[in-house]
Formats: C-alpha cells, sequence, structure tokens
C-alpha cells in the first residue's frame, strides 16, 4: 500500500544528521579551538565589557571558560534580592501554580537526544522542574511557554548551578527577548525578516508560496536549540547571551544567505519546505 | 520520467498538548515510536506517499503544538487543510472535553468542506482509560465524523485512520481529481481548493524531472 520512493533523499539528510549528532553527542566535550584564540582567553582576567571581549565572545568561548562567561553575563544583568530564588522555590513547594501541569508534560520532553536528559530519573530533571517553577511564579504574566524548557535545559547544561539557571532563563526573556514574546499570543514572535536583506530568496519563497515564519518561528522562539548542532548552538548563545536577539536575526539571515542558491534551485512547494526544515542541521562551521 | 504521486494534499493535526500528535504521524511515516519525542514548538510537518484506489498521494501532515497560547499561531494552517485528525487520549478525560472547542475552532478557521475524523489515542493504556471507547463514538456521531482508537505505542489502527482520512479527502474532490490519473501532472489540492493559477514558471519546471 504504501509507495517506498521519494525518501531516498531524506535518508541521505536523516544520517547526515546522525552523524552529525554523535560527533557532538557531548555538550561539553573537547571542542576545537585554535590556539592562539585558547591563549587570548586564558589571559582574559576580570571579565569586563568590552570591545575586545565582545569580539572574543563572538569568536566563540572555549568550553573550559563557557561557564564562567555565561554566569558573569548573567549576573551583571539580574539584580534581585538574594533570596529571591529560594523564596519563589518555597512558593512552588506551598501552592500548585496552574503551568504545573504543563510543566510536567514537557519535562520528559526536553532535549531528549542529549545523555543528562534523555533519562527519566536523570538529576537535572527536578533542577529543570524547579527552575521552570519558579519562573512561572516570578513572572506570572508568561507562566510557563513551552520552549521554556528547552532554553532552561541549555542553561543547566552549562552553567550546572540550578540559580544560575533560573537567572539566564530570566535573563533570556526579560531582558533579550522582545517584550511579550512569550506571552499569551505569541503573536509577535513572527518576524519578516528577510524581504530587506535578501530580495531574490524573498521572490523565490513568494512565488512557491513558502511562508518561512513557519520554520523561522521554531528557530527564534527557542533560539535555535531544536535547529543547530550543539558545539554550532553554543557558540550562537555565546553572543546571544552577551549582545541580544540580533545575534539570532543575523545569524538566521546568515544560514539563508549561506544557503540561497540551493534554495533557489528547488522550484517546488513541497521540495522547499522539506529541504528548510532540515538544513540548519547541516551547518557544521560555525564562523 | 513518470510522475511520482497524482496527487498532493494536506492534512493536520488537532488536540490538546500530550495526546500523542507527533508519536502518531511518526508512526504513520517512519513506523518509529519514541515516548520521549520533544515537544512540537509552533508547527512542524513530515511527508508520506500512499496509495489509495489506484491514486498515489502524497500526503503533507501538519503537526501542531498543543499548549493553548500557540493556537493563534496554529490557527493560520488550518485554512490550507483538506483534512483534520482532531486527537484526544483516552487516558485524559480533559483532553476529551476539549475535543469540542477544537472542533469549534476548525468550524471557524477551517475551509468548508474540510474533513475531520476522531482519534482516541494511547489505546494502549487500558490501565489508564478515563474516556470510554463509547464516549469517543458518541461525540464523534455528534459531529458527523469517523471514530478511531489508536496507539501509536502497539501500531493499532495507525494506517487504517491515516489512510481513511485520505479517503475521504479524496472523495471530497472527486470532481476536481477526474481523469487525475491519465493528467501529466500532479494536482495540488491546495491550489484547486485556492482557486489559483500555478506560480509563473511552475510549467518550466515540471515536478517529475528533479523531485
Amino acid at each position: 500500500m504504501t509507495v517506498p520512493e521519494y525518501e531516498v533523499e531524506d535518508w541521505k539528510l536523516l544520517a547526515k544528521i546522525q552523524a552529525l549528532e554523535i560527533k557532538s553527542n557531548n555538550l561539553r566535550s573537547q571542542e576545537v579551538v585554535e590556539k592562539p584564540l585558547r591563549d587570548r582567553w586564558n589571559s582574559v582576567g576580570e571579565l569586563s565589557p568590552s570591545a575586545e571581549l565582545k569580539s572574543l565572545i563572538r569568536s566563540g568561548i572555549p568550553v573550559e571558560h563557557r561557564q564562567r562567561v555565561w554566569g558573569w553575563i548573567v549576573s551583571r544583568h539580574c539584580s534581585h534580592p538574594p533570596d529571591h530564588y529560594q523564596r519563589l522555590l518555597r512558593q512552588s513547594e506551598s501552592t500548585e501554580h496552574p503551568a504545573c501541569r504543563q510543566i510536567e508534560l514537557d519535562l520528559p520532553r526536553t532535549l531528549t537526544n542529549n545523555k543528562h536528559f534523555c533519562s527519566p530519573t536523570s538529576p537535572l530533571i527536578p533542577k529543570l522542574r524547579r527552575v521552570l517553577l519558579a519562573f512561572s511564579w516570578h513572572n506570572p504574566t508568561i507562566g510557563y511557554c513551552q520552549g521554556l524548557n528547552r532554553l532552561a535545559a541549555i542553561a543547566l547544561l552549562v552553567l550546572e548551578d540550578e540559580e544560575s539557571a533560573f537567572w539566564c532563563l530570566v535573563h533570556i526573556v526579560e531582558n533579550l527577548m522582545p517584550t511579550d514574546y512569550y506571552s499569551n499570543t505569541l503573536i509577535t514572535s513572527q518576524v519578516n525578516f528577510l524581504s530587506e536583506k535578501l530580495p531574490r530568496l524573498t521572490a523565490h519563497f513568494e512565488q512557491y508560496r513558502i511562508d518561512v515564519s513557519l520554520i523561522t518561528f521554531n528557530w527564534f522562539l527557542v533560539a535555535f536549540v531544536d535547529s543547530l548542532v550543539s558545539d554550532i548552538l553554543l557558540r550562537v548563545w555565546d553572543a546571544f547571551l552577551y549582545e541580544g536577539i540580533k545575534v539570532i536575526f543575523r545569524y538566521a539571515l546568515a544560514i539563508f544567505k549561506y544557503n540561497e542558491e540551493e534554495i533557489l534551485r528547488i522550484h517546488d512547494n513541497v521540495e522547499i519546505y522539506q529541504y528548510l526544515r532540515f538544513f540548519t542541521r547541516m551547518i557544521v562551521d560555525g564562523r | 520520467m513518470a510522475k511520482q504521486y497524482d496527487v498532493l494534499f494536506r492534512l493536520l493535526l488537532l488536540g490538546d498538548s500530550g495526546v500523542g500528535k507527533t508519536c502518531l504521524l511518526c508512526r504513520f511515516t517512519d513506523n518509529e515510536f519514541h515516548p520521549a519525542h520533544i515537544s512540537t514548538i509552533g508547527v512542524d510537518f513530515k511527508m508520506k506517499t500512499i496509495e489509495v484506489d489506484g491514486i498515489k498521494v502524497r500526503i503533507q501532515i501538519w503537526d501542531t503544538a498543543g499548549q493553548e497560547r500557540y493556537q493563534t499561531i496554529t490557527k493560520q494552517y488550518y485554512r490550507r487543510a483538506q483534512g483534520i485528525f482532531l486527537v484526544y487520549d483516552i487516558s485524559s478525560e480533559r483532553s476529551y472535553q476539549h475535543v469540542m472547542k477544537w472542533a469549534s475552532d476548525v468550524d471557524e478557521y477551517a475551509p468548508d468542506g474540510v474533513q475531520k475524523i476522531l482519534i482516541g489515542n494511547k489505546a494502549d493504556e487500558e490501565h489508564k482509560r478515563q474516556v470510554a471507547k463509547e464516549q469517543g463514538l458518541q461525540l464523534a456521531r455528534e459531529y458527523g465524523m469517523d471514530f478511531y482508537e489508536t496507539s501509536a505505542c502497539s501500531n493499532l489502527n495507525i494506517k487504517e485512520s491515516f489512510t481513511r482520512l485520505t479517503e475521504l479527502v479524496l472523495q471530497a474532490h472527486r470532481k476536481e481529481l477526474a481523469g487525475l490519473r491519465a493528467a501529466a501532472a500532479p494536482a495540488d489540492l491546495a491550489r484547486l481548493d485556492e482557486d489559483e493559477l500555478p506560480p509563473a514558471g511552475a510549467e518550466e519546471a515540471p515536478k517529475a524531472c528533479w523531485c
């Protein structure tokens, strides 16, 4: 009954993706950073905002410095009483937040390909629960929005400390993302950013009736967590945490620009969608 | 080169968060089941080609996020669908109650004549059942829909329900599809529905040549 044909291309893609995932399986495994860059990082003492630091961060933070630098970025932007997180935790324990149901549904559905999250008994799962519950009390307007689980999970993987991960989530949602991004209707999350910079591609998408926001909605909402292989994702996040949402938009533009010719060669609505669904995972060079 | 399919159309999966929409889809398209699939953000889709009554049908199946605040986004895709699965979880009374809300949204936003079927998923979890099969049948009767209890986990009624919805869509578009098998180019039902001309340049690049 089933016609097994066109999927050959898909399988090829999947195979490549799997190879990439194996390669970058451990989020914090050895990264290859050129020696000069490592040396420059090693000579950075006290962190303070500067053009030099910005350019260093843009080049990607070496894995052994990432936790410290992310922690520093987050702490610069969040000024609440020191017991704020503890108070939120006590609140989560004493009262059930309406978002609790959705959070519980999503905990086992977070970064399931990652070894720290794939098991329901992983110690990171209760941490993630507490961070998300605390956030929903901290910001009742947003409460919990599907996708925040991914952001918090990445923060936990890198920062390890639960409270730092909470503040990282707060920093992303309240300082970096546009206001109301995760609140009730998500309507501001759809952005048309291509037409000005890539007119040829925009015309191509119009001709084949491609709604790009369908693809990019996910990129922006979870800052590429679902779309990029982890070593590249973390580099994008380095600059994103330091400089803000413009990094995500620029990276999205770069991805389209980088693959423009390839996309222009496809002349069919469905095939273009198929391509767009996969292509971010094929990027192996972060620069 | 022979065309690879005769007709293309779009199906949509709707229902509360966690009822198993993505798992249904993965079971149907890839015959895989991962109980802990990551939650869907916004919309996603998969493709599958099946043959029904001698017609090769390529189906694009849209999967949606179930959380309420995503509905402003997902509703924009209702109008592009020719068939809709309304999915609840037999172990969640709440998800069953919400089918009415999903159905009324479909009435409001989907095209007239869209075909719908009701799915009670997770039928393998008999020990957790909160919704009797009779309740599913009853609701389906009220809405004039076909009804299946399915399990993506044990592969129960997956192919059957997808094939059934495909048949319903084909029947509903019988007129447009007459003479289809003889036609040189595949038909895109969404396009027929919207009654639009194919995009300029489409003739120079017939699908069969490169897909």
